[in-house]
């Protein structure tokens, strides 16, 4: 039997078909996908994370990576041990898909400490190896993360959506018309995104929900009037909105110009992790940050540069209600 | 640490990074022509050419076959595709630089696979098509060589200037060229190459450089 919320959401849908501006499908998008008064994020830095001065390595500390990562789900969570804090976000008997981005090559993709450190913590919360699959586009992207390709359901699992292919039907909302990986539609129960920031030629800036365009068959056809509303509507997807609920995203470096693409000498290290389930919440905390960098590197603002990322508003829209854009209802959690 | 200036490559070794002619390269980059119906039509007119009398006739007959093959030849040889050259130095064509990697081509098309977002840049400058390849640097530097093939010299430029900035420095590279700390830029006709680093050495520059020199040499 149908829940509330399950049919809600068919009710939402539905309106959806009918018109996404209607106000029938603004109440049921609401009503199927409550917010909370407040998002809260985290934010977590250790400024020594990269070393110091001459110091200085393009690889964060691992060991100060797990204890970054320890700190911000502690703090998120409230529990005071990192066991406790990951059995309160992550059902152990499911299978948990770590969304990692390795685009923009081995120089700025998801550090492979903190990949292995939240796989590390996953499984010492209960979750068979097996059942962590960390992936992405294609296997490059993953080797520029440090994964090899390992499918054995034993060990802890890493494969790209060209190893397991797409879903045969389209998936759509709004503009979004895309196949889905199977890794997110067939193979996950939940996924934690894990996407680095970093400025957008096209989209101003990626971080949370930009990162999904890693789990489409054709993400190129969503990049029309700098990704606006597209990143939007991908995310309204319910297998997206409803499977990824957790992100962990890595600021630990990251490019605040010429991105999505690696450009040593736009690389900055803002030695921060930002954690947070309202995707909203976390692009716009995201936003704040690159165009802080920009300004300081003496670069013009996103806006002044063509390309603002509107797309966060368009998610935050009554329409979509994908999160929060609005300063006063994000609590930030500043370590 | 920059000055540009060829002489700081001086001393590498460059063997292997003269031009990749015709023929010479890997089937990949290299489309032959396929010369066997020449032959055969040379055959077939030895075949049909009269005896006898006809004898010094026929001689002729052959030395005119001859150079009409030969003409249909060359008219064929400039009618196929130009052949591919292959801008990447094998392991060791460098001093100290290994090619780690395959080397990967996107068509324009299909360039959203190798960098997505970044894609829509250099299709609107004209992108034909990219290959790239990854390098190792004795063994602690690792790098990325793209080599962008555009539709005009004038696209190559359009990529080139937006990497230009005020911490950037010319190099005598190509017909121009950018240097940083830990990447390499330059154009040479319609071909624009980036050369990147993952980290920052105190050898870094001067490796990028002599790489930078070899790949070129290839174009």
């Amino acid at each position: 039997m149908k829940d509330r919320r399950e049919f809600l959401k068919e009710v939402a849908a539905g309106a959806v078909l009918l018109g996404s501006g209607s106000k029938l499908a603004v109440a049921a998008i609401r009503e199927a996908n409550p917010q909370p008064a407040k998002s809260k994020i985290v934010i977590a830095r250790d400024p020594e994370l990269h070393g110091t001065g001459a110091n200085t390595s393009a690889q964060p500390d691992e060991q100060r990576v797990q204890a970054l990562l320890d700190r911000a789900i502690a703090a998120y969570t409230g529990h005071a041990t990192p066991v406790a804090a990951w059995k309160s976000l992550v059902p152990m008997d499911k299978v948990i898909g770590l969304k990692v981005n390795g685009l923009g090559s081995k120089g700025i993709a998801t550090h492979p400490a903190l990949i292995m450190a939240v796989a590390e913590r996953l499984q010492q919360a209960g979750v068979k190896p097996g059942n962590i699959i960390v992936f992405d586009q294609n296997v490059h992207f993953l080797q520029s993360c440090g994964m090899t390709v390992n499918t054995d359901p034993s060990k802890l699992r890493a494969y790209s959506s060209d190893v397991a292919g797409w879903d045969d039907q389209e998936s759509s909302w709004g503009v979004a018309k895309i196949r889905l990986t199977k890794i997110l539609s067939h193979d996950c129960d939940m996924v934690i995104n894990m996407p680095i920031l970093k400025d957008h030629e096209g989209a101003g800036v990626t971080f949370a929900m930009k990162n999904m365009y890693g789990v489409v068959d054709k993400p190129f056809t969503l990049h029309a009037n700098h990704c606006n509303p597209a990143v939007a509507d991908l995310n309204c997807i319910p297998a997206i909105r409803d499977k990824v609920r957790f992100t962990i995203g890595d600021a630990m470096s990251s490019v605040y110009d010429g991105g999505p693409g690696f450009h040593p000498e736009r690389l900055w290290y803002p030695n921060t992790l930002l954690i947070g389930e309202d995707r909203v919440a976390l692009d716009t905390i995201a936003w704040e940050m690159i165009e802080r960098q920009r300004a300081q590197a003496g670069l013009p603002a996103l806006e002044a540069a063509g390309r603002p990322p509107h797309y966060i508003a368009a998610a935050a829209d009554p329409s979509r209600n994908l999160g929060t854009n609005d300063p006063k209802r994000i609590h930030r959690v500043e370590i | 640490m920059f000055s540009g200036k060829r002489s700081l490559v001086t001393g590498h070794d460059f063997t292997g990074c003269g031009k990749t002619h015709s023929g010479t390269g890997k089937g990949s980059f290299v489309s032959g022509h396929d010369f066997s119906r020449a032959d055969t039509a040379n055959k077939m007119r030895r075949a049909l050419a009269p005896e006898g009398r006809f004898g010094s006739l026929a001689s002729h007959s052959r030395i005119i076959s001859i150079f009409c093959v030969a003409i249909a030849i060359i008219f064929a040889g400039a009618g196929c595709k130009k052949a591919i050259v292959d801008p990447f130095p094998a392991s060791g064509a460098v001093s100290g630089w290994q090619k780690t990697g395959d080397t990967r081509v996107f068509a324009a098309k299909d360039l959203w696979q190798y960098i997505d977002g970044d894609a829509d840049q250099y299709i609107r400058a004209g992108v034909v098509s990219t290959s790239t390849s990854d390098y190792n640097y004795q063994n602690h530097l690792e790098a990325v060589v793209d080599v962008y093939t555009m539709g005009d010299s004038a696209g190559a430029h359009k990529i080139l200037a937006g990497d230009e900035s005020k911490t950037s420095k010319s190099v005598s590279l190509g017909d121009e060229g950018v240097a940083f700390e830990q990447s390499v830029t330059f154009r040479k006709g319609v071909s624009l190459v980036r050369i990147v680093a993952y980290s920052s050495t105190p050898d870094a520059p001067q490796a990028l450089l002599a790489l930078a020199h070899c790949v070129e040499a290839k174009l």
